[in-house]
């Protein structure tokens, strides 16, 4: 076990649990953006900073998802510099996505007042990585990735075009925490048009046109009949 | 009890010992619902021997938790109850399985995402969530055991059809130490080359030869395959070779039979002497180049696009074929009057030398006019009268010959193939694929592969890469040394059985077969690696033999018994059976943008829509459900196949039933969704709660 104080209080904690995980565990809220419990750590979003003092060294902000619990350390999660930095990271990412409910929500909950910078061109996607390692974690397919760097960083199939691997499980729509994720990106447009032709064939393969489907006429009349005889 | 008569099975003496936990999720869960009090609920539960909250069971800490509470409390069965499945499965999956409990037997529902997300501030919530767990705990308490299955791979492969894709298929494979078997069914190799090209003829010939003599490939000439059964990785192949018939077995099958030029029949709308298609024109052509011989046309007109289909469908070869024989009639006769009528030009081919013929052949002096889809070009006695797009006047063109491009289609025996191997035809019979948004290229029985222009028309770039893909599939696949299945697979009681046939039809795999038994009847057989777990042939078996553990017929009445059970005050109960891939992950995403609808709408998960059994219906009905609400995958994207059409078949027989026995049809309705459409979902159930309320209060 290790022992560390957070916020003030002493804490005892199993060995290899991060920062984060210690806190959840122990009822401090933390915002995060990137963080998903079914998924590795990631520390993209920067969200979930606290500050960490050790004995002899002078204290400074980690990402608490991927920060390992030491022994000894002293952890304040809602410090001056926590929540300055934390808004300035929730004011960052507002820049580029300053209509999206999820993140004004965010913006609030951290103390953002006004999005000073806005970027021109505004996109839901706040390249927080999760629909990317849901693919790759959960589903075990891969099918998107981030592609590019910088300021043209952003999720999307190998080459851009429609994903050969994705099965199409929609677990990444599901998983987005903004709603950006567009599930055409990576399936592609083409719908095949319903194959009527190959449904006929396996319901009527071997007995050609006889329709050899069970009757549900009987059944349906005898359960009515046998209600009616119980009433 | 009712429940036993109709399903005709009982359920095992044995009293499962299930734990429940019941996850907090921060403040998100326990904010809206008081959750001590859905404990206290269902430990009051028979199976149920513990029951916990826990503020995050998916974090590290809580998987120890629950790791620790299965191994002292004997639990044989776990419900979590909190967010989606869809995404912390998994995990859970892999948390139960060190503590010994077998992942079938766990079971996670959705409390966040369906109710406290949509329902907070609804005083039914709890009854609702309730509701949910109570579902939960009957599927665990009916449910059994879904094992995995594996099978051997067998190291060979074998290529039906010797066309350009499937000797270069045969020579890839051959040159990676895998044994070929390729069967054709003429007596030479090569195909019917719908292109027509020199180069390609010379491709085919330079390949044949290397098969010929390559040490791993087997060629069978004049042969056919004539029965085909086993599962991926491990086929028995039945070939009729001459006068014999060999067993292969068999790890991969390679499907390239090729396509045709279609015919072009005796018309008493023009003179078939005057009017030649494409194939006859080369031998025209052919002829003419011989020494001695010249062209004797002048006026020359060739009509791309020559049936309607090809305007849907690029038959991929006739354009490049059409402007190589433009160029070739002017270079046998520079004075010719070439005139080319297309609709639209496909000229792809890697390098782009399509384009440089194309030009080539405006420099000869070939005329091109593009015609409209709905004025298409008319062929008289002696002239064609097409309406030009570019100037929107009508033009008439005289002619001596009129050379009509025909449309590539597929050989007679796809049929046969098809059959055999299970593979789907479109509506022009080629063996399309049956799930080209999610799986291009592949088909439902993942050793099974076609290509070329058996799948769809293809010129030969398309072909070879086509040829490369598949090839380094099929190895891919042949170097697994077993393979195995983790879904739950369908199984049947043989004592049950009898053989009636419903099961091999609807299969969409062809995993089940009849089995002679006692030489007279036959009964039906699962082949487990074949079966992808859709639940159609537990729905079609009228003595309910099959099972399918996690959707059995056991395990969802139970659940709509459960469901049902909850008392709400002045609502009415509606039921919805959502398949995961489209209606489930729909109200997942309706909840995670907090989209509201009524908190009377108990969702039960299903796998596909083909499992929505016509007696669970009607048993939801006789239950007390006021409506059953099902959710599918639109058509043509099923996971399954075809399931929602099935569905939907069923779902029209059952109304009639329904309102020949005193049930209004309205209170069943089938919705197709995509699962992005977490808008639809909350709206379908809103509109069909509000309408099941209106029906009752006309009564």
């Amino acid at each position: 076990m290790i022992h560390l104080t957070i916020d003030d209080k002493p804490i005892e904690v199993a060995e290899n649990r991060t920062l984060l995980e210690a806190c959840r565990e122990h009822g401090i809220h933390i915002p995060t953006l990137c963080y998903h419990p079914a998924l590795e750590p990631y520390g993209g979003c920067r969200l979930c900073v606290v500050e960490l003092s050790q004995p002899g060294r002078r204290s400074r902000l980690v990402a608490s998802c991927v920060y390992p619990c030491e022994e000894g350390v002293v952890v304040k999660t809602n410090s001056e510099t926590v929540i300055r930095s934390r808004r300035m990271t929730a004011e960052l990412i507002l820049a580029g996505s300053y209509h999206t409910p999820e993140m004004l929500a965010l913006g609030e909950e951290l103390g953002v007042k006004e999005v000073r910078f806005k970027l021109p061109e505004e996109n839901a996607c706040v390249l927080c990585g999760l629909c990317v390692r849901a693919c790759k974690e959960i589903v075990g397919v891969s099918a998107i990735s981030v592609i590019q760097r910088g300021i043209a960083k952003k999720v999307a199939t190998p080459f851009q075009v429609t994903s050969s691997r994705c099965i199409g499980c929609g677990t990444c729509v599901l998983i987005c925490p903004t709603g950006a994720f567009k599930f055409e990106s990576v399936t592609g447009f083409q719908y095949v048009s319903p194959l009527e032709s190959a449904y006929r064939l396996g319901y009527y393969r071997l007995g050609g046109e006889l329709d050899l489907r069970p009757h549900f006429v009987q059944d349906v009349a005898e359960l009515l009949i046998s209600m009616k005889e119980e009433e | 009890m009712k429940k036993e008569i109709i399903m005709g099975e009982q359920t095992a003496e044995f009293v499962p010992r299930i734990g429940v936990v019941i996850c907090d999720c921060g403040d998100k869960i326990s904010g809206v619902l008081d959750t001590e009090a859905l404990r206290k609920k269902v430990a009051d539960q028979f199976e149920v021997v513990y029951s916990v909250r826990d503020t995050y069971p998916c974090s590290k800490d809580g998987q120890e938790r629950i790791q620790k509470a299965i191994v002292e409390q004997h639990l044989d069965r776990l419900l979590i109850a909190g967010c989606s499945p869809r995404l912390v499965e998994k995990l859970f999956r892999q948390a139960v399985q060190p503590a010994g409990l077998d992942p079938s037997y766990l079971n996670v529902i959705n409390i966040r995402e369906h109710v406290a997300y949509v329902n907070a501030g609804d005083p039914a919530a709890v009854s609702k969530a309730n509701g949910l767990i109570e579902m939960g705990t009957a599927r665990l308490a009916t449910t059994s055991l879904a094992p995995s299955h594996t099978g051997r791979v067998v190291k060979s492969a074998l290529v039906i059809g010797s066309g350009l894709s499937a000797l270069t298929v045969a020579l890839a494979l051959a040159d990676g130490g895998i044994r070929v078997t390729l069967v054709e069914q003429t007596g030479a190799l090569g195909g019917s080359v719908p292109d027509l090209q020199v180069r390609t003829l010379e491709l085919i010939f330079e390949k044949s030869q290397t098969v010929l003599k390559h040490p791993m490939i087997d060629t069978l000439f004049n042969a056919y395959v004539s029965e085909v059964s086993g599962h991926p990785g491990d086929y028995e192949v039945r070939i009729q070779h001459g006068d014999q018939t060999t067993t292969y077995a068999i790890g991969a099958i390679i499907v390239d039979n090729g396509a045709q030029h279609k015919k072009l029949g005796a018309s008493r709308w023009f003179d078939r002497n005057k009017v030649k298609t494409q194939a006859e024109f080369e031998a025209e052509l052919e002829e003419a180049t011989e020494p001695g011989k010249m062209l004797e046309l002048n006026d020359i007109v060739m009509i791309f696009c020559a049936e309607e289909t090809q305007l849907e469908r690029c038959s991929r070869v006739c354009c490049n074929i059409g402007i190589r024989q433009a160029i070739r009639t002017k270079q046998l006769n520079p004075d010719a009057n070439v005139t080319v009528l297309f609709r639209d030009l496909y000229l792809g081919e890697v390098g782009g030398a399509h384009e440089v013929e194309f030009m080539e052949a405006r420099k000869m002096g070939v005329t091109f006019f593009r015609y409209r889809r709905d004025r298409p070009p008319v062929i008289g006695d002696k002239t064609v009268d097409v309406l030009d797009t570019l100037t929107g006047e009508p033009v008439r063109v005289p002619f001596e010959r009129v050379v009509l491009s025909m449309p590539l289609i597929p050989y007679d025996n796809a049929k046969t193939l098809a059959a055999l191997l299970g593979l789907p035809q479109d509506d022009a019979g080629f063996l399309a694929e049956p799930r080209m948004r999610l799986r291009p290229g592949r088909y439902a029985d993942p050793g099974i592969y076609v290509l070329g222009s058996a799948q769809q028309p293809a010129d030969t770039t398309e072909a070879l890469f086509q040829a490369y893909l598949t090839s380094s599939r099929t190895a891919r696949f042949l170097s697994q040394e077993t393979i195995s299945v983790q879904t739950p697979v369908a199984s049947i009681d043989p004592t049950l059985c009898t053989g009636c046939g419903n099961c091999p039809q609807v299969c969409p795999t062809l995993a089940i077969h009849l089995e002679k038994r006692d030489g007279v009847l036959s009964l039906s057989e699962v082949d487990d690696l074949r079966c992808i777990g859709c639940g159609n042939c537990v729905v079609v078996c009228p003595v309910k033999a099959i099972s399918l553990p996690g959707w059995d017929n056991i395990e969802i009445p139970a659940q709509i018994s459960a469901a049902l059970q909850r008392r709400q005050n002045g609502g009415v109960k509606v039921i919805a059976l959502a398949c995961e891939w489209s209606a489930y992950a729909a109200a997942d995403m309706a909840g995670t943008r907090r989209i509201s609808y009524p908190s009377n709408v108990s969702i039960l998960r299903m796998n596909c829509s083909a499992r929505f059994d016509p007696y669970h219906i009607l048993w939801a009905f006789l239950n007390g459900a006021e409506g059953v609400f099902l959710g599918a995958c639109p058509p043509g994207e099923c996971h399954y196949g075809t399931g929602n059409l099935y569905a939907r078949e069923r779902v029209e027989k059952l109304k009639k039933e329904l309102s020949a026995h005193g049930i209004n049809p309205r209170r069943l309705r089938l919705e197709f969704m995509t699962l992005e459409n977490g808008e639809k979902f909350a709206q379908a159930v809103t509109d069909f709660v509000t309408d099941i309320q209106s029906e009752i209060y006309r009564k």
